[in-house]
């Protein structure tokens, strides 16, 4: 059973080499020997097969994970939601071929260092055997060795030139525990990103920013006060509302204007100013304040045009009438409205 | 010499006792880097000190450049809150300045690439002291471009809609549009570049860790070191990591230019439809970053005390580069003017006369000046190349000149179009001046910062190639060599 | 949105404008129209000097000529509506996009980011920025049209062939279970010309007032820039002695 580290420092590849291959002779299999030193050296000079890594496997893996996001953004996106730019089609096949490159090679490369990390155990925690020196030139053969060969790789050593010999008992290289808890910090920060991010971005949790275009400087249709136009300032296609002028109906109140208005009037004002306009409507009390009493005073003290402009515009809780009522519709209206008075 | 004097390293080696000889040997010695191996400790002793000891001016000249970094930051608050109306911008010259400096440093940026991949993939021997100032260029460059495009945007709070994420609205931005290639051409090149510089600079770092004294730095760089060793299967899958990458920034960073050449191609603008801005733009990027990455090196050389590392071959390889870079850049430029200049087409005759008589003129002909007959009348001649003052004049001449290539196309050339009515002159504002000036101020201070906790040269890739001199092949195995001791 | 439910029983609209150049006085009454009509902001002095003014439908006028035979000619320009616009492809989030059923480019306002590509790519030069917040200091904030978004700072503005008010009218015709009618649909600058220079109407539909205009003067019709390639919606007819006239 192996119990022992011995580490021995070496000035040159060729001394290392040799003892090496003396490890090698007593009997020490090659997994059990590891070579550490500050620049690369090629394995051919040390005796050594090459160490076989899977991080070429993973950079293609890598790069088919590219792929894949790539053409899901591209044919999912527009598939999803089309819209149209340019007289181009839904996928143009040019870009696609630049987004797909770009996004493959950025995936690739990202997994290739992320392999780097995982296939390394980087960050390594824990007390490895390891000798500044090695930084600084000197190549370290680090052998793990049972009690009596551990004894005889040190006398190689030191006969073949090493100069530093250092034997420790047996301890693992790397804390693969505080490695793991490292990568469950890490996951479980990511996790809490793709998490949270969600919710702000499909409005689970909504921020009130002001868009800058909620807020309108324009006055809408039901909103107010707006002030009159100057006379005859502006020319309109419908009542002109100017103070002081006498009042003038474009639809004159003959009976056949009445009975138009008053079968409008049952069915788009009567439920809540009531049938006889009074404001007992069925729904008068669900609304505060009450709808307004068209035969009284108030009402009937207005003119057409802003009896016209209120059924249109709406007034308050009233909504407006102008798309359900034409033009001629709504002076039909105004002339029953006027007729409630009697 | 001796056969026991075999093992010794280089610098131990005596020299021959043919004096012929051994005048040959000191010279070979002093000018190539790799035939002049030094102790390891040396080495990143002479790279660690100025991280650890800086002279009041450098502490000076930092502020000076922390101040430049806050007024960019100032400059583009300001105008976020009063408004995008500052800068000088109007219909139709809607580019100017910031696109300039977007295209500028992106430009700058690809050198270091090329140097730090390419040159690898190329095994070119002199690459190793300068690839990681050059990689630096790169990833600083790139960080300083990132900026621009949310400076420029009119409503840059909401530049996230560019960003392809799933959400809420079901909105995704459009893949047809070049900006969004942009987007994810320089998220990956700047990503991509930046995990390139951490993976090559990993074994200096672990060199500096072992050799750290100070508590500080010494905890900073063992974090930084994540623990490298020099396992044989570190270095193996490093060696792979570095491949991967080596082989894919190639093609990305060509691309990268090409598709920042595409905000203009795509166009219908008269001078920026045409079908040579890919290679154009690729090949002014290398020019001028080759510029700039020589004036860098010259400063950290002179600053840093680097005089052993990068010497007159580093400046004669990168003066030949630039002399070629600065050829192929007037073919290009040559096969750009030809096209439009033959064709008489009306508006591009008008943008023609407005570099050539009009406005444009003083900003064409310098560019041309400093592009061309610059480089061309000095880089031919060795000891002109080699020498450090005239080098380095070529580089910012060249750098003056490829800005204003980047103004001439953006901010001058849009006043021309289709319709005479609309043409328009640009006029440059104050906040413009003050965040370009920030903007150089930004890529001074990270390399300042860099400068203070890292190794600027990559010791362990020195060390490599100066380990694959003493290398010779024999049949099938390899043996090392006595070196340059005879 | 641009594929509703309605897009099935709504009928596609090729909604083109005819310029008849014969006609234009250069009055510029279109210009105050669509002002009026679109909330289009009006900028000061020393934005009009720096080439920023907002006039989505205006007249460019080339002197022709030296005095005393000096004369001016005028060409309203508004958005073409391309039916391959430039300047939609380069909007990076969708903000420039095209309404297959009304034949118009769109624009989102509150999508708009402001990166200006769209104006860059666009021949015509008809899109306009809002370099500062459009000030609408009271009482003139009461004529704004309240169907027409009062656009912010840093987005992309350009006339919709006022689509506030086709939307109007087909809605109308909708809710009346009805055609549409070619009269109900005229935008505000097509409203206001006085000598009638502006014409609009749907080319689709081969009754409407707007394809017997273009089929006859096919003699001397043009578009603007068309060797572009962009399609535009706009007919112009020559005018003055561009055939025969003064």
């Amino acid at each position: 059973m192996a119990n022992y580290l011995v580490l021995g420092l070496f000035e040159e590849v060729s001394s290392a080499a040799a003892a090496i291959e003396g490890v090698r002779r007593i009997g020490v299999p090659d997994n059990r020997v590891s070579v550490m030193s500050g620049t690369p050296i090629r394995s051919k000079l040390l005796g050594r097969r090459p160490a076989r890594n899977w991080l070429g496997l993973m950079s293609l893996l890598g790069a088919l994970l590219g792929l894949g996001a790539a053409v899901t953004l591209l044919v999912g996106a527009p598939l999803l939601y089309p819209m149209y730019q340019g007289g181009q089609p839904l996928i143009p096949i040019p870009p696609s071929i630049i987004i797909t490159f770009e996004l493959t090679m950025m995936v690739t490369m990202w997994v290739t260092f992320g392999g780097f990390w995982l296939l390394n155990r980087f960050p390594r925690f824990g007390r490895p055997v390891y000798d500044p020196r090695i930084t600084a030139g000197m190549i370290g053969v680090l052998v793990e060795a049972d009690e009596g060969r551990a004894g005889r790789v040190v006398d190689l050593f030191k006969n073949g030139n090493a100069a530093d010999v250092q034997r420790v008992v047996a301890r693992p290289q790397i804390d693969n525990r505080a490695w793991g808890r490292w990568l469950a910090v890490v996951g479980v920060l990511l996790g809490l990103v793709l998490i949270i991010a969600p919710l702000f971005v499909y409005d689970v949790i909504r921020i009130p920013f002001g868009t800058q275009m909620d807020d309108q400087a324009s006055v809408p249709y039901d909103g107010g006060p707006r002030l009159a136009a100057p006379a005859n300032s502006v020319p309109i296609q419908g009542p002109v509302f100017v103070s002081d002028q006498p009042a003038t109906q474009p639809v004159p109140a003959n009976p056949n204007s009445l009975q138009r208005g008053q079968v409008l009037f049952d069915i788009n004002c009567a439920l809540c100013h009531g049938p006889k306009g009074d404001g007992n409507g069925r729904l008068s009390g669900f609304f505060t304040p009450k709808p307004f009493d068209l035969t009284g005073a108030p009402v009937q003290a207005l003119s057409d045009q802003q009896i016209f402009t209120v059924i249109s515009k709406g007034f308050g809780v009233m909504p407006p009438l102008h798309e359900n009522l034409d033009v001629e519709q709504r002076w039909d209206v105004v002339d029953w409205v006027r007729n409630l008075k009697k | 010499m001796a056969a026991n004097e075999a093992h010794l390293p280089v610098w131990k080696r005596p020299l021959p006792e043919d004096p012929r000889l051994a005048r040959q040997a000191q010279q070979l010695r002093e000018e190539h880097l790799n035939l002049d191996p030094r102790p390891p400790d040396e080495m990143m002793e002479t790279v660690m000190r100025p991280t650890t000891r800086a002279p009041l001016a450098f502490w000076l000249i930092w502020l000076l450049l922390g101040g430049g970094v806050l007024t960019l930051g100032i400059v583009w608050l300001i105008q976020m809150i009063g408004c995008i109306g500052i800068v000088g911008i109007s219909r139709p010259v809607m580019w100017a300045v910031y696109i300039a400096n977007f295209v500028y440093f992106i430009g700058i940026g690809h050198a270091g690439t090329f140097i730090s991949a390419a040159f690898r993939a190329l095994k070119i021997s002199w690459r190793g002291p300068i690839s990681r100032a050059a990689e630096l260029v790169t990833v600083f460059g790139l960080t300083t471009a990132a900026l621009f495009p949310m400076i420029h945007l009119g409503r840059t709070w909401k530049g996230y809609y560019l960003i392809p994420y799933p959400n809420g609205r079901g909105l995704w931005p459009s893949f047809h549009s070049p900006l969004v290639w942009d987007l994810i051409a320089i998220t990956t090149y700047l990503t991509c570049s930046t995990l390139f510089a951490y993976l090559s600079i990993l074994p200096d770092v672990a060199m500096a860790r072992d050799r750290a004294t100070i508590p500080w730095r010494r905890r900073f760089l063992e974090v930084f070191s994540l623990g490298f060793s020099g396992t044989e299967g570190q270095w193996a899958t490093l060696n792979t990591a570095l491949n991967v990458f080596t082989y894919a920034l190639i093609p990305v960073m060509f691309s990268v230019h090409t598709i920042v050449s595409w905000d203009f191609a795509m166009a219908l603008q008269p001078g920026w439809h045409s079908t040579v801005f890919g290679p154009y733009f690729v090949v002014g990027a290398l020019f001028s970053g080759a510029a700039a990455v020589i004036i860098v090196l010259a400063l950290v050389r002179k600053f840093m005390h680097l005089e052993y590392f990068i010497r007159k071959e580093h400046f004669n390889g990168m003066g030949l580069f630039l002399l070629i870079l600065s050829l192929t850049w007037a073919y290009f430029f040559f096969n750009d003017y030809l096209a439009p200049w033959y064709g008489k087409a009306p508006a591009d005759v008008a943008l023609s006369m407005r570099f050539e008589r009009g406005l444009g003129a003083p900003y064409w002909y310098l560019m041309l000046f400093a592009n061309i007959v610059v480089p061309w009348s000095i880089l031919w001649n060795r000891r002109w190349r080699t020498s450090l003052p005239l080098l380095l004049t070529v580089a910012v001449f060249v750098n003056v000149g490829m800005y204003l290539e980047r103004i001439n196309i953006v901010a001058i050339g849009l006043g021309i179009n289709e319709l005479p009515f609309d043409w328009g002159v640009y006029r440059l504002q104050l906040p413009e001046t003050l965040i370009t000036i920030g903007a150089f101020s930004l890529l001074g201070f990270l390399f300042f910062l860099f400068s203070r906790l890292l190794p600027i040269i990559p010791v362990w890739e020195v060390q490599e190639g100066q380990q694959e001199e003493e290398l010779r092949h024999e049949g099938a195995g390899m043996v090392v060599t006595r070196g340059t001791g005879e | 949105m641009v594929n509703d439910q309605t897009s099935q029983t709504l009928p596609e609209h090729k909604w083109t404008m005819v310029v008849d150049l014969d006609r234009c006085t250069g009055c510029s009454a279109c210009v105050v129209a669509c002002h009026a009509e679109n909330n289009v902001p009006i900028v000061n002095e020393d934005q009009v000097w720096r080439g920023r003014s907002i006039h989505w439908i205006h007249l460019q006028r080339y002197w022709e000529g030296d005095y005393p035979q000096k004369q001016a000619r005028f060409i309203p320009t508004m958005c073409q509506q391309c039916a391959k616009a430039p300047c939609e492809p380069v909007c990076p989030v969708y903000a420039s996009l095209h309404s297959t059923r009304q034949n118009l480019n769109l624009q989102v306002y509150n999508r708009c980011v402001g990166t200006r590509y769209c104006e860059n790519n666009d021949p015509y030069k008809v899109r306009f920025f809002n370099f500062y917040p459009p000030r609408f200091d009271p009482p003139l904030e009461q004529q704004l049209n309240p169907d027409v978004t009062v656009r912010s700072l840093g987005v992309m503005e350009k006339c919709t062939f006022c689509l506030q008010r086709i939307n109007r009218a087909e809605q109308a015709a909708l809710s009346e279970g009805r055609a549409l009618r070619m009269d109900e649909v005229i935008p505000a600058c097509v409203q206001t010309c006085p000598p009638s220079a502006l014409m609009f109407g749907d080319a689709n539909d081969p009754n409407s007032p707007i394809r017997q205009v273009i089929n006859g003067n096919r003699y001397r019709s043009f578009r603007l820039l068309e060797s572009l390639g962009t399609e535009p919606a706009v007919v112009y007819l020559k005018g003055g002695e561009a055939h025969g006239g003064q």
